[in-house]
């Protein structure tokens, strides 16, 4: 049953120069229960913006947001719609996003609904949600302090659970957390989705933890979904070339001294973003149509989508695999400039002053 | 050893807290080599930070090291202030983790890479100027000229730590200590920093003190791995070693917790259980004993001693990773 469906969702922010800028463009997304979609970029791709129009923070300038059926209306002054509360989200930082000054257990009671509002019911309730997410019932008499960031993290997730949600939106979740940390945290959210049937929006920047907790991975670049599909064969065939550089990025702990590539560039500025296909400035397989039109995102194999103008095989591959017989594809990477090339910098890029 | 760039003997650190001061670094020893990356790997409160803040003076207020450091022939835990500071940004320079806050918001690049030139190399206005356009283009800064007049807030993230790399090369450093440099940075752009720490140490023979929880970045660029926990140095070894072989119970666990790239999708990643100590409340014998499966009793009551064991040095009497 699907939970959360956004269509064609636009989020425009103005800035102060009064420059529009288009955060989001087109995102469309849809989360059943019990399913884990991360959605993963880097920094400044559109990834918040779109989790903060899923459960209203701001308001989409263009598409549609449907929660349990339901328009999700962006918050204004007057109480959020009490359907809205199963409807939750979960910060990066769990040093900020508690108060420091009130109990672990008074803040999670804060979301309790319906019948465990009642006292005694309420502090059996925090207890359950506590256990729920690992910690003992006891935390409910600490603050916040006296716990360490993984557990911090499990507090928030905790706070969430108490309204009883069907769908969690978690920006960068794992983010601020240690190696043993990460994986604890990420293993709970697998098991909640799975016990408590519970969508879960898992926005991150790292495709490799994304791998191991969610089913479906939603890949943003500049404010466009580029590619999209089960997990699991997204990174075993990345059809897009952002998303070929993503896992290449990946610095594998193999003890081989293999260094992770570097993707040539940065995020241009959304407010003026490159014509045609949005990546094609640092794109390796660019060719001639990609800066004149911008490819939508289209089916391309079961239950997968992308937008590139690469042609395809018959199996889904990667880029680097297809570029072979793309007599088109043309090369960016000039034996003199391969040095900053190969750290990450495009020579031609005007950086610094922009 | 002698050869050696730093030489860190029974190194100890206390902080003060409001229960007392409390050991956070509790005798360490390690040396590093010239044009080597030397990790310094552990979880967050294992004492890898201040192992090397100590080195700098730069503890908190009220922190105290003990133990001697040696670097080009003088210790640094017993140099004045002001020699420390002749030897800190000139000699050995540092990168911290955020250069959103390691760098002056309201200074533009090259005031604040011209600074440590004219102090530490006493060069002139112009000579500085220049000089400083020279360290961006090696940190790959597209257009350094026009870099040198534009401020930290018209930088990315990656470019930043690539402008305080560029500050802590200024004095021409043997050493550069980077205290999780790539941690605030998106994967792609963490690469290009590993790859410009990496070609560093090639061209200019510089020294690395990497120190990071992230075994995958470790992985990708140190020579040897230092591990620590609870204050103390588990296992230390070449990068092959403590990846592919690693042999002490925490190294073994902290490695099976990354998610691996070439692990088969949906396997669940295996966390430590427990959580690590808190200073102050460090375990007594092996401070791991309680998060380790393979355990004895003698591990309750007895800390290890770090032991040559071929070419690594391992603090578990155990050993149940021995092949």
């Amino acid at each position: 049953m699907t939970v959360l469906e956004m269509e064609n969702i636009d989020v425009t922010y103005e800035r102060r120069d009064h420059v529009k800028l288009k955060a989001v463009v087109g995102a469309s997304l849809s989360i059943d229960r019990g399913q884990i979609v991360g959605l993963v970029g880097e920094s400044g791709c559109g990834k918040s913006s779109l989790a903060r129009a899923a459960v209203g923070l701001v308001a989409p300038t263009a598409g549609r947001v449907r929660f349990e059926g339901e328009d999700v209306a962006a918050l204004t002054r007057r109480a959020r719609p009490r359907a809205l509360t199963r409807l939750q989200l979960v910060f990066q930082n769990p040093y900020s996003s508690l108060n420091p000054r009130r109990r672990v257990g008074e803040q999670i009671a804060d979301g309790l609904t319906g019948d465990s509002g009642r006292r005694a019911g309420r502090s059996r309730r925090v207890g359950e949600l506590l256990e729920l997410v690992g910690l003992s019932a006891a935390a409910a008499q600490r603050y916040p302090s006296q716990f360490s960031g993984g557990q911090r993290q499990r507090i928030a997730i905790a706070r969430a659970l108490a309204a009883d949600p069907s769908l969690i939106v978690l920006d960068e979740p794992l983010a601020s957390l240690d190696a043993s940390a990460q994986a604890q945290v990420a293993n709970l959210l697998v098991e909640l989705s799975r016990e408590l049937s519970l969508g879960l929006l898992l926005i991150s920047h790292d495709l490799a933890i994304v791998r191991h907790t969610a089913h479906a991975v939603s890949v943003m670049y500049l404010g466009r979904i580029v590619e999209t599909g089960p997990t699991r064969e997204v990174w075993s065939a990345p059809l897009h070339p952002y998303t070929e550089a993503l896992i290449a990025a990946v610095p594998r702990p193999d003890g081989s001294g293999t260094m992770p590539e570097a993707l040539p560039g940065e995020v241009p500025d959304p407010a003026r973003p490159p014509t045609g296909c949005r990546f094609h400035p640092r794109c390796p397989y660019r060719f001639s149509r990609c800066p004149e039109e911008e490819p939508e995102l289209e089916p391309a194999f079961p239950a997968r989508t992308v937008g590139c103008w690469l042609p395809r095989d018959a199996t889904p591959s990667p880029p680097s695999r297809r570029r072979a017989h793309t007599a088109a594809a043309t090369t960016t990477n000039d034996s003199s400039t391969s040095s900053s090339h190969e750290e990450g910098v495009m020579p031609t890029h005007k950086g610094g002053t922009a | 050893m002698s050869s050696a760039l730093l030489e860190v003997e029974g190194l100890r650190v206390r902080l003060p807290t409001r229960e007392g001061p409390v050991t956070v670094v509790d005798g360490v020893d390690y040396a590093v080599q010239p044009a080597e990356v030397f990790g310094v790997a552990g979880e967050s409160g294992s004492g890898k930070t201040m192992s090397v803040l100590a080195l700098l003076g730069l503890l908190p207020p009220g922190g105290a090291a003990d133990g001697h450091a040696l670097f080009g022939g003088r210790d640094l835990l017993r140099l004045r202030r002001s020699e420390l500071r002749a030897v800190c940004g000139k000699e050995i320079g540092i990168v911290f983790q955020d250069p959103m806050t390691s760098l002056h918001p309201m200074l533009s690049i090259g005031q604040q890479i011209g600074e440590p030139l004219r102090i530490h190399l006493g060069l002139s206005r112009s000579a500085a100027r220049r000089q400083a356009a020279e360290l961006l283009d090696a940190v790959r800064i597209p257009d350094p000229e026009s870099a040198l007049r534009a401020f930290p807030h018209q930088f990315s993230g990656g470019m930043r730590q690539r402008v305080a790399i560029a500050i802590a090369l200024a004095g021409n450093p043997s050493l550069l200590i980077a205290d999780e440099p790539t941690t605030a940075l998106d994967v792609t752009v963490q690469a290009g920093i590993i790859r410009l720490l990496d070609r560093l140490r090639r061209e200019r023979g510089l020294s690395v003190i990497l120190i990071t929880h992230d075994l995958g970045v470790m992985s990708s660029i140190a020579d040897r791995i230092a591990v620590f926990y609870a204050g103390r140095v588990v296992e230390l070894a070449d990068r092959e070693s403590v990846v592919k072989r690693p042999r002490h119970p925490y190294t073994r666990a902290l490695l099976d917790s990354l998610p691996h790239p070439e692990a088969p999708a949906d396997t669940p990643l295996v966390p430590i259980r427990g959580m690590p100590p808190a200073a102050g409340a460090f375990p007594a014998g092996c401070a791991y004993h309680p998060r380790c499966a393979y355990a004895v009793a003698s591990c309750t009551t007895e800390v290890p001693a770090l032991v040559r064991e071929g070419d690594r040095l391992l603090a578990c009497p155990v050993d149940p990773l021995r092949e």
